[in-house]
C-alpha cells in the first residue's frame, strides 16, 4: 500500500505547477479587465509605425509575472491546534484563520490546465463565512485529496496525516447516462441560453467595434440580410435560426457543466463530481444540508427531470458559487438524497394547508391592475394605442396567481414540513423543523381585515415562505416551531 | 427509565403572539421625527435648488406641483413613522426573543435565543443625543434574519444583550 505524509504544522506553499497556473489565472484575469485596450493597442500597433505593441507585450508581461510571483511567494498555509492558517499578500499582508471545526466542506476543483499538471484547487467552506473566500489555487493533486481528507475526516491533533492512495473506489450513488444528457439539453431553458449569447455577441462586438473604429459586419450583417420580418418566411427563418442557436448553446452548456456527473454517498455527507473541462468536486456533509427542494420547468416536469438543490448552510445567495444543485433524471435519485435528510411525507394521509383565495385578488390588484395601468399610462405618451398591451400582464398575473393557489399544498408531521407549488412547472421543498433559524409571521393591513398572515421560515441554506394561510393556521405553525427548535435544542449544522 | 412520548397539542403551546410587548422608548419618537425633520429640510433645499437651477419651474403651475408634493410627501412620511412607532416592540421569553415592526406591514420575528450566534449593541450619532441604542442579533439565517431592535435604552439593551449572551453559552454547554 503506497502512502504518502504531509505534516500540515509546517508553513506550506502552493505546488510547482502553482506557479504556472497562477501566471496563466492572472494572465486571464488581466486580460479579461483590459481586452478593449488589448484590442486596440494590437489594431492600432499594426496599422501605425510605432512600436506600441512590443512596449505593450513587455509591460504586461512583466505585470503577470510579477504579480503571480507575488502571490505565490507570499501564499502559505498551515494546520495548527487545529486550526487552518492561510498568510497572504505582499503589500496587504493578510491572515486568515479558520477553525477546522467551523469547515464544513472542501471543495476540489480541476480546470484543464490543473489536470494537465495533475494539481487541483481547493476551497474551504465554512457556516456564516460566506464573505471570506479561502481558496488554495494549486496544490498536487494527491495533497488536496489529502488535505480534504485530513479535514473533514481525520482532525488528528498529531498535525500529520496519511493518505491511502490505492483506496478502493465507492459505487456512485447517482451517474448521468448519454441519455439522461442528451434530455437535459434537450429540456434546458434555451430562452436563456440564446440571451446569454446575444448579451455576449452584443458585447464583444460593440467592443471590436469602439476599439477598431470599425462596424461590426459578418454573421448579423447575413442574418439582416436574409431576415425580412415583413414576411412569414422571414419571421420562420429568424425563429428557425434562433431556435437551433439556443439549442445548440444549451447543448454544450450542459455538456460542459454535467458530463462525467456523479454523486458517491460517504459517512459525513455527499461528494458531488462533474464537468468536462473544468471539474468541480463538491462536498456536502449531511448536517450542512438545511432543506432540500426540487422542481422543473413544464417541458422537464413531462420528461421527468427535476434539479434537485442542496439548500446548504452558507449557500443561500443565488450567485453563490458553493451552490449544489444536481439533475435527477430519474425518481429514485431523489429517493436516494432523502435518505439521509427526511423522507416524502405520505401526503395522501394527511391534511394540506392552502393558499386563501385572496391571495388571487390581491396579487391581480397589487401586481395586475397597478403595474398594468401605470405603465400603460406612462408609454401612452409614446406609443399610443400600443400601449394596451401592457394590459395583457393582468390576465397573466391572474392566472399565475390562479395556478401558484391551486398547486400551492403544505403538509406537515411532527419532524418536518413538505410544500408543493409551481405555476408552470413544479417545485418541492422539504424541511425539517428543527433546521429553523428564525420564523416571520407577516400581515399587510389587508390580511389583518381577513385574518390571514404570511409565514416566512429562515434557515441558514435559504428561507420557505408560506403565504396567505388562515392566521390560526399561521400561529400555530408559529408556536409549534418555535416549540421544536426549542425544546429539542437539536444541532442544526 | 421509562420512554415517554405524550401527544402534543397544537392548542396548548405557548403562544408567542399572545405575550406582553414591551414598547421601545417614547424618545426614540422624538429621535424619528428629528430624522423626518431632517429629511424635509434637505429635500426642501434640493426643490428650491432645482428651482432656481431651472427657470422653467419659475411659474405658479410648477412651484404649487412642486410644493404640493413636497407636502404629500412629508405628510405621508409623518403619517407612517407615527403609525409604525406604534407597532414598535419587544418580548423576551425564557428561550427566545420577538420582535414587531411595521404598519402597512407587520412583520413579528421570533428569534429562539439557541439560534444566536452573537448578538450587538451600536449608538448612532443621533441616537447618542436622546441615549438610545440598537440591538442587533445576529442568526445564522439567510437574508433578512438578523433581528435590529432601534430605540432602545442604551443600559437596557446592553443589559439585554449581556442576558442574551449568557444563554447563547448556557444554551450551548446543554445542547449544542
Amino acid at each position: 500500500m503506497e502512502k504518502t505524509e504531509t505534516d500540515w504544522s509546517q508553513p506550506q506553499r502552493q505546488g510547482g505547477p502553482a506557479l504556472l497556473i497562477i501566471i496563466f489565472k492572472t494572465f486571464i484575469g488581466l486580460l479579461k479587465n483590459i481586452w478593449p485596450l488589448v484590442i486596440a493597442i494590437l489594431f492600432t500597433g499594426k496599422n501605425g509605425g510605432s512600436n506600441k505593441m512590443e512596449w505593450f507585450l513587455l509591460l504586461f508581461s512583466g505585470l503577470v509575472l510579477i504579480r503571480s510571483l507575488i502571490e505565490f511567494y507570499f501564499f502559505k498555509f498551515r494546520i495548527i491546534k487545529n486550526e487552518l492558517i492561510i498568510r497572504k499578500g505582499f503589500i496587504t499582508k493578510r491572515t486568515i484563520v479558520l477553525p477546522l471545526e467551523k469547515i464544513i466542506a472542501v471543495h476540489m476543483e480541476q480546470s484543464w490546465l490543473h489536470r494537465l499538471f495533475n494539481a487541483s484547487q481547493v476551497s474551504f467552506d465554512s457556516a456564516g463565512s460566506t464573505k471570506t473566500e479561502v481558496v488554495i489555487k494549486a496544490i498536487r493533486f494527491n495533497k488536496a485529496k489529502m488535505l480534504q481528507q485530513y479535514i473533514t475526516e481525520a482532525r488528528p491533533l498529531t498535525g500529520k496525516a496519511t493518505l491511502e492512495l490505492d483506496r478502493p473506489q465507492i459505487k456512485p450513488l447517482i451517474t448521468l447516462s448519454a441519455s439522461d444528457l442528451f434530455k437535459l439539453s434537450v429540456s434546458a431553458n434555451h430562452v436563456e441560453a440564446f440571451f446569454l449569447l446575444l448579451v455576449f455577441s452584443l458585447t464583444v462586438i460593440g467592443n471590436i467595434s469602439e476599439a477598431t473604429g470599425q462596424q461590426a459586419s459578418g454573421v448579423l450583417s447575413w442574418l439582416y440580410q436574409k431576415t425580412d420580418t415583413g414576411t412569414i418566411t422571414g419571421v420562420l427563418f429568424l425563429a428557425a435560426f434562433f431556435l437551433l442557436v439556443s439549442m445548440v448553446v444549451s447543448a454544450i452548456r450542459v455538456l460542459l457543466i454535467y458530463a462525467n456527473f456523479r454523486i458517491v454517498r460517504s459517512e459525513r455527507g455527499f461528494s458531488i463530481r462533474s464537468g468536462l473541462i473544468n471539474t468541480k468536486e463538491k462536498l456536502v456533509p449531511f448536517s450542512k444540508i438545511q432543506y432540500l427542494s426540487w422542481k422543473a420547468n413544464w417541458l422537464r416536469k413531462k420528461m421527468g427531470i427535476f434539479l434537485l438543490h442542496f439548500h446548504a448552510a452558507g449557500t443561500a445567495e443565488r450567485h453563490h458559487k458553493m451552490q449544489v444543485i444536481m439533475p435527477a433524471t430519474q425518481k429514485k435519485f431523489i429517493t436516494e438524497i432523502l435518505k439521509d435528510y427526511h423522507q416524502l411525507l405520505p401526503v395522501t394521509i394527511l391534511k394540506p394547508l392552502s393558499v386563501d383565495k385572496a391571495y388571487i385578488a390581491r396579487n391581480i390588484l397589487l401586481k395586475g391592475i397597478l403595474p398594468a395601468g401605470v405603465l400603460c399610462f406612462i408609454s401612452w405618451f409614446a406609443i399610443s394605442w400600443y400601449a394596451a398591451f401592457f394590459l395583457l400582464l393582468i390576465p397573466y398575473v391572474a392566472l399565475s396567481s390562479w395556478l401558484f393557489r391551486k398547486k400551492f399544498n403544505m403538509w406537515s408531521v411532527p419532524e418536518a414540513i413538505q410544500i408543493n407549488k409551481g405555476i408552470f412547472g413544479s417545485e418541492v421543498s422539504i424541511m425539517i423543523w428543527g433546521k429553523i433559524q428564525c420564523i416571520h409571521f407577516k400581515q399587510s393591513i389587508f390580511q389583518r381585515r381577513k385574518k390571514l398572515a404570511t409565514l416566512k421560515l429562515f434557515t441558514a441554506g435559504g428561507a420557505v415562505t408560506i403565504p396567505f394561510i388562515k392566521q390560526e393556521e399561521a400561529v400555530k405553525i408559529y408556536n409549534y416551531a418555535l416549540f421544536k427548535i426549542e425544546s429539542e435544542n437539536k444541532k442544526w449544522l | 427509565m421509562d420512554f415517554l412520548n405524550e401527544q402534543i397539542e397544537a392548542g396548548q403551546l405557548p403562544n408567542a403572539l399572545l405575550v406582553n410587548w414591551q414598547p421601545v422608548e417614547k424618545d426614540y419618537l422624538k429621535l424619528l421625527r428629528l430624522q423626518w425633520a431632517l429629511f424635509s429640510t434637505v429635500l426642501l433645499i434640493v426643490s428650491v435648488v432645482l428651482v432656481i437651477w431651472k427657470p422653467r419651474l419659475q411659474e405658479f403651475l410648477p412651484l404649487l406641483l412642486i410644493a404640493i408634493a413636497w407636502l404629500l410627501i412629508m405628510l405621508l412620511y409623518f403619517f407612517l413613522q407615527e403609525k409604525s412607532f406604534s407597532q414598535l416592540a419587544y418580548a423576551v421569553r425564557d428561550h427566545d426573543i420577538l420582535y414587531r415592526h411595521g404598519w402597512l406591514l407587520q412583520r413579528i420575528i421570533a428569534c429562539p435565543f439557541n439560534r444566536v450566534q452573537h448578538c450587538s449593541t451600536g449608538t448612532g450619532l443621533l441616537s447618542r443625543i436622546f441615549k438610545l441604542s440598537t440591538l442587533t442579533l445576529f442568526t445564522a439565517g439567510a437574508g433578512g434574519a438578523d433581528i435590529r431592535i432601534a430605540g432602545m435604552n442604551e443600559t437596557t439593551a446592553q443589559n439585554l444583550r449581556e442576558f442574551i449572551m449568557t444563554k447563547i453559552k448556557s444554551d450551548g454547554e446543554d445542547g449544542n
